[in-house]
């Protein structure tokens, strides 16, 4: 379906059509298909007799639409031209993506058909003219999207993105009662579809966690949208992707950084700040966020600077324009620079070195940030030492929280802060923690500290769909109900903004002298 | 004179015998008469003549000859040139006024002095110091011929000719060369007399003396002397200039055929003897004095050193046969020189171009002459084993071991680094490198090393210059000048950061004595270069004092030791790199000035410091980067190849205190698989990997991928 919906995106391109509006087209054009070929009869097999339908435990209707037309179906009416009309239009609703779905389970998968799901192979729009046929699917109908397990599935590339490991470790640690089924899929989207068809059918997922390569994001949103299953994706909104009450991302995103940066900025009444940043994609995220966060909260942004950190010239001359000193700016007082100290040397009988001249860096801001890793900051700092600049604050983000940061201690970072979504390492999930460094309270060791993140968000992925599959008595279809999404709450709580994304709390550190060192402490 | 008056006054006392014959009374007494007034005119004349005779002899000192001028003659032994010996013995230098070598008469073979006696003197054993008969030959050949022909002096008057008196050609000098001829002969016995007019008298080409004529014009002892050669010589003593046969070969042949001829017929060789003689070539040899043949500028420096060894004493040390041996190695010195000359095609090749700032004729600019110093001492004593000055002694004299004020560049890296260890640091300490701007001063490093990090010790032996200025900056200029001085430099040090990459200049001689330092455990020796002087009798008039009074504390051992393995790194990882074979027995450091006008190499073994330099005396850039690494060291190692043959090094053992471990030269952390770092036992490299490890230098790796996975 996935492959099909881009192919006529890509198709209906330029007829202004939305990848919804193509879905849906695809869906009715395949639910014309199948109604066109029943006649023929070619079904592999003869229409479900005798079925015997079993109700849903739930009397909650699946949609808000068609919960109506489900819950007022009575197995004992009389076909009617109106129940045969409901009928196609669950057909066309529901058993096409189904259908679509099953097609994609493992081949070697063994499912104890108890619900009669193999009518959902054969269903054609032909058996709604039939009472029992049509009674056998709508009960299999309102099962499917009403009953779940308690189970949650959780598909990531376990053996292609080793980071995934720390994902399954953090999401485990939330897992007292073993109700996660976890899958690799490799980063190959048919795997993800197989697997999804897998948890669906045959073990009825309360809700499923995956999403960890962007790729995956659109058929995550189509089931999750079709099959009224709470879907979490381990990443962030991708742009102009559909809004649905099902699809959620759980990972921590550009715009949660820049507001905590921004908030930095305010506490330490810094009002005018440039930014300086790698020039790769989620930095550049990072910095759009931060620049349209910042105007709305009233901090001026002077610069938005990118430079390659690879290269040392290209570090100089993105800081040279954060202080007016790019080569061509300032001339004439460079010239007057030149001349003056050409006199003092002559009047003084010394050789006059060019070296020795340079124009005085002109510091507008009130901050600088760097969204960058500490490493590349230190060498930043060094390269403002070199300019002239020798005290300004610096404000930075989670890829500070190093002791590289401050070990060996360089003078220039003190009073410096910067923005993390893990606060005190000690506060982490107790299966999670890991020590702190013996002379650093507030780090842990290097070759941990990405390792931490990701269980971190594993951890936050499956904190809600746990709290979701333990609502069994709530349809699945309406288990989006249950999703926090108040902001009320304390910061270690979760919720989800408008947006679907989660708000990942967010921590506020800043750089201290200590001795002859340096130190962070957690503001 | 007075001789001849007497015999005239004898003449007429028998005329006046022989008139008092009776027969010739009236006659006689007539002639009586007159010849009594003859007489008595005669008298009277004759007294006049002798007193004004005594009066001109008192007069010009013929009657107050001094004794002591005679005497002090015979000490003529003393009047020796000063010579220079290498420490194995072998004489590299002389000092003189005039070139003597003594040789006594016992040590002046038969046919020298055969010779001489033939053409000067062959009645010598038979006067009394005048030989007037021959003196009457001459006066009237020279009556006759209006000039001098032949010579009427004794040896004796030679010697009171040459030795006492002036070479003026007066009545005056010649009475008194008589008188003080016969004076001499009867104080100094013939022997005394041949001695000193065989070593005293000059004989050309500088050389006073038959010995030193014998060394000068034939490269032999005296007592080697064949008898065409000793011909030679003898033939000398009349008129050194004119029969000097490097000058005139065939007048000196003509002169020697003479002598020759005398001695056939004075009896003292016999026919077949001459003519053996007289066909047999002479064998000259050029004249290259012995100061230039081994180490020039090294004797040119004890010379200069002598003084500061003596002090008063000195004064006299060109002609007062001092005995000076020296530090030299002749081994070292040869392996020295020759290490250099090994590099001439490279020095040809940078001379094309390498210019200084003058114009030619065709108003190009000119091409600088690339120059080239080593000097080679022992840390543990401070004697100086070996010292080139330059290229060639014979285009430039001048000493850039010891005279030239040069850059040292990089190689003043050690004081630095020292004086980190002293304040705390540890070789594993991580430094950020980026470019530095300390009051505006802002120090050059290669841009390929910026945005890297590294250990103090990797920044060390890669002669990295930022991360050195901030060491500078952080343990204080002023310690590390002030540990420069006590190391042994003695130039000047500016009181600048700048001085901490070697903008200071100095010499070869203060960077020895600081590198010295550091081999010989942390005790300063002063660079020596004589250990003893003695007079030509023997007696020791300097005797250094032994190494171990003279060596001083400066530095603990264990600070020593961690430099040195720090320059050892040099070797196996840094800018030493191309020897790193020789580094299981040496240490050292490059250095490189500005624009490479100065390319050095400081290495050395436990007992012996070799310190090379490449530059320019006009201290010009020198084009296409070179580097000491690549200019000075190959010297070096030419060099320490060489050395070990003759003078191995030995082991070095780690002093108590001080213990080494694997580290990850870039990030400090230990590391089995890292380079050894030495550390103080109070010291310590970090246990853990360094956070930096997380992120790979010179890529746009991220930390904490949390929003790029």
């Amino acid at each position: 379906m996935y492959s099909l919906t881009n192919v006529l995106h890509k198709l209906f391109n330029s007829m202004s059509l939305s990848r919804k509006q193509i879905l849906i087209l695809c869906f009715y054009s395949s639910a014309a298909l199948s109604q066109n070929s029943a006649p023929i009869g070619e079904s592999k097999r003869p229409p479900i007799q005798g079925t015997k339908a079993k109700t849903s435990g739930s009397t909650d209707a699946p949609t808000t639409k068609d919960s109506k037309k489900l819950n007022d179906s009575d197995p004992q009416q009389k076909t009617s031209d109106k129940n045969q009309e409901d009928c196609l239009k669950l057909f066309n609703r529901y058993a096409v993506p189904y259908k679509d779905l099953w097609a994609k389970r493992p081949k070697d998968l063994k499912i104890e058909d108890t619900d009669g799901l193999n009518l959902i192979e054969d269903m054609t729009a032909q058996h709604c003219q039939e009472t029992e046929t049509r009674k056998e699917f709508i009960t299999l109908l309102t099962k499917l999207l009403n009953q779940h397990s308690g189970k949650i599935a959780v598909i990531l590339p376990l053996t292609t993105k080793i980071q995934t490991r720390h994902i399954i470790k953090g999401s485990k640690n939330l897992d007292p009662k073993n109700v996660l089924i976890i899958y690799d899929s490799v980063s190959q989207l048919p795997r993800l579809e197989s697997f999804l068809s897998e948890a669906i059918f045959k073990h009825r997922a309360s809700a499923i966690v995956a999403g960890y390569e962007s790729s995956e994001l659109l058929t995550l949103n189509e089931v999750s949208a079709k099959f009224s299953i709470p879907v979490f994706a381990i990443n962030n909104p991708q742009p102009n992707s559909v809004k649905n009450n099902f699809m959620y991302y759980t990972h921590p995103t550009p715009n949660g950084i820049a507001q905590a940066i921004v908030k930095a900025n305010k506490f330490y009444n810094h009002k005018k700040i440039s930014i300086l940043r790698p020039n790769d994609q989620h930095s550049d995220n990072i910095a759009r966020e931060l620049e349209i966060v910042a105007k709305s909260e009233g901090v001026e942004v002077l610069h938005n600077v990118s430079f390659d950190n690879r290269r040392a010239d290209q570090m100089e001359r993105a800081a040279r324009q954060l202080f007016k000193l790019a080569p061509n700016e300032r001339l004439d007082e460079l010239k007057r620079l030149f001349e003056n100290a050409k006199r003092h040397a002559a009047a003084k009988g010394q050789t006059f070195n060019p070296r020795m001249v340079a124009l005085q860096p002109v510091v507008l801001q009130d901050a600088i940030v760097i969204l960058d890793h500490f490493k590349s900051v230190r060498h930043m700092a060094k390269i403002f030492t070199y300019l002239g600049v020798r005290k300004l604050p610096l404000v930075g983000h989670f890829e500070w929280r190093s002791a590289g940061l401050v070990e060996p201690f360089d003078p220039v970072f003190s009073g410096s802060y910067f923005v993390d979504i893990i606060g005190n390492y000690s506060a982490v999930p107790e299966g999670l923690r890991v020590p702190a460094l013996s002379n650093q309270p507030l780090l842990i060791s290097h070759d941990k500290v990405e390792q931490l993140d990701f269980s971190m968000i594993g951890y936050r992925a499956v904190q809600t769909p746990v709290n979701l599959s333990m609502a069994k008595s709530k349809p699945r279809r309406k288990l989006d109900s249950l999703i926090p999404r108040t902001s009320g709450i304390s910061a270690e709580e979760i919720y989800f903004n408008d947006a679907n994304t989660i708000n990942w709390p967010t921590y506020q550190f800043e750089v201290v002298p200590r001795g002859s060192g340096g130190s962070i402490i957690l503001k | 004179m007075v001789y001849n008056l007497g015999r005239a006054l004898g003449v007429l006392f028998k005329h006046y015998i022989y008139f008092k014959d009776e027969r010739f009374r009236s006659v006689k007494q007539y002639i009586y008469k007159i010849l009594r007034i003859g007489a008595a005119l005669s008298l009277t004349l004759c007294l006049a003549l002798a007193y004004y005779a005594y009066q001109w002899l008192n007069q010009i000192g013929a009657f107050h000859l001094e004794e002591s001028r005679i005497t002090s003659l015979k000490h003529i032994s003393f009047s020796d040139n000063s010579l220079v010996f290498d420490r194995s013995g072998n004489r590299i230098g002389e000092f003189f006024n005039r070139y003597q070598i003594f040789a006594s008469i016992d040590e002046i073979p038969k046919v020298m002095i055969n010779a001489i006696l033939a053409i000067e003197d062959r009645q010598f054993y038979k006067h009394k110091g005048v030989d007037f008969s021959a003196l009457t030959r001459a006066t009237i050949s020279r009556i006759r011929n209006g000039k001098i022909t032949q010579g009427g002096s004794t040896i004796t008057q030679q010697i009171t000719k040459q030795l006492i008196l002036t070479p003026d050609k007066t009545i005056e000098r010649k009475v008194l060369e008589i008188f003080w001829a016969l004076k001499m002969e009867k104080i100094l016995s013939k022997s005394e007399i041949l001695e000193i007019y065989t070593n005293a008298l000059f004989l050309g080409n500088g050389a006073y003396g038959v010995a030193a004529a014998s060394r000068r014009y034939f490269g032999k002892d005296v007592r080697d002397l064949k008898l065409e050669e000793a011909a030679l010589i003898a033939g000398l003593f009349q008129s050194p200039s004119r029969y000097n046969p490097a000058k005139y070969p065939a007048r000196a042949k003509k002169r020697q055929k003479m002598v020759l001829n005398a001695m056939q017929k004075a009896g003292y060789i016999n026919k077949k003897q001459l003519k053996t003689a007289l066909n047999a070539p002479l064998q000259y040899v050029n004249y290259k004095p012995v100061n230039y043949e081994t180490a020039p500028w090294f004797v040119d420096w004890v010379r200069d050193n002598l003084s500061k060894v003596l002090g008063d004493k000195a004064k006299k040390i060109e002609s007062n046969g001092l005995r000076i041996y020296t530090t030299l190695d002749p081994d070292l010195q040869i392996a020295a020189e020759s290490s250099i000359k090994a590099n001439e095609g490279i020095f040809s090749n940078l001379e094309k171009t390498t210019y200084i700032d003058t114009l030619n004729e065709s108003g190009k600019r000119n091409n600088a002459r690339i120059e080239s110093a080593m000097l080679v001492t022992d840390p543990t004593s401070g004697d100086i084993l070996a010292m080139v000055g330059g290229r060639s002694y014979k285009t430039s004299q001048f000493n850039r071991t010891h005279s030239a004020m040069r850059s040292p560049g990089s190689s003043f890296k050690p004081i630095v680094y020292a004086q980190a260890l002293l304040s705390g640091m540890k070789w594993s300490d991580v430094i950020f490198v980026s470019p530095v701007n300390i009051d505006n001063y802002k120090p050059r490093t290669p841009e390929s090393d910026f945005l890297t990090e590294t250990t103090m010790l990797r920044a060390f032996y890669r002669s990295m210059n930022t991360p050195t200025i901030e060491i500078a900056n952080k343990v204080g200029i002023n310690k590390i000048i002030q540990l420069a001085k006590n190391l042994g430099m003695t130039s000047p040090i500016k009181n600048e950061l700048g001085s901490a990459l070697g903008s200071s200049d100095t010499t070869m001689f203060d960077l020895a004595r600081v590198y010295g330092t550091f081999t010989n455990k942390g005790r300063k020796q002063d660079l020596i270069g004589i250990t003893k002087i003695e007079t030509s009798d023997g007696a020791t008039i300097y005797e250094r004092p032994l190494p171990s009074e003279t060596a001083v504390t400066v530095v603990p051992e264990q600070l020593a030791f961690l430099i040195n393995e720090g320059m050892r790194s040099v070797l196996i990882h840094g800018t030493g790199h191309n020897s790193s074979e020789l580094a299981a027995i040496a240490t050292g450091k490059t250095g490189t000035s500005n624009e490479s006008s100065d390319n050095w190499f400081c290495g050395s073994t436990a007992n012996t410091v070799a310190t090379v330099w490449v530059g320019t005396d006009e201290h010009v850039a020198i084009p296409g980067n070179v580097t000491g690494g690549g200019l000075a060291l190959p010297i070096w190692d030419t060099f320490l190849r060489k050395a070990i043959q003759t003078r191995p090094a030995p082991i070095v053992f780690p002093p108590k205190g001080v213990y080494a471990a694997r580290v990850d030269s870039q990030y400090g952390n230990s590391s089995s698989t890292g380079v050894k770092m030495w550390f103080f036992n109070h010291q310590k490299p970090q246990d853990t990997e360094s956070p930096l490890q997380s992120i790979q230098p010179h890529t746009s790796g991220v930390y904490r991928r949390v929003f790029s996975h």
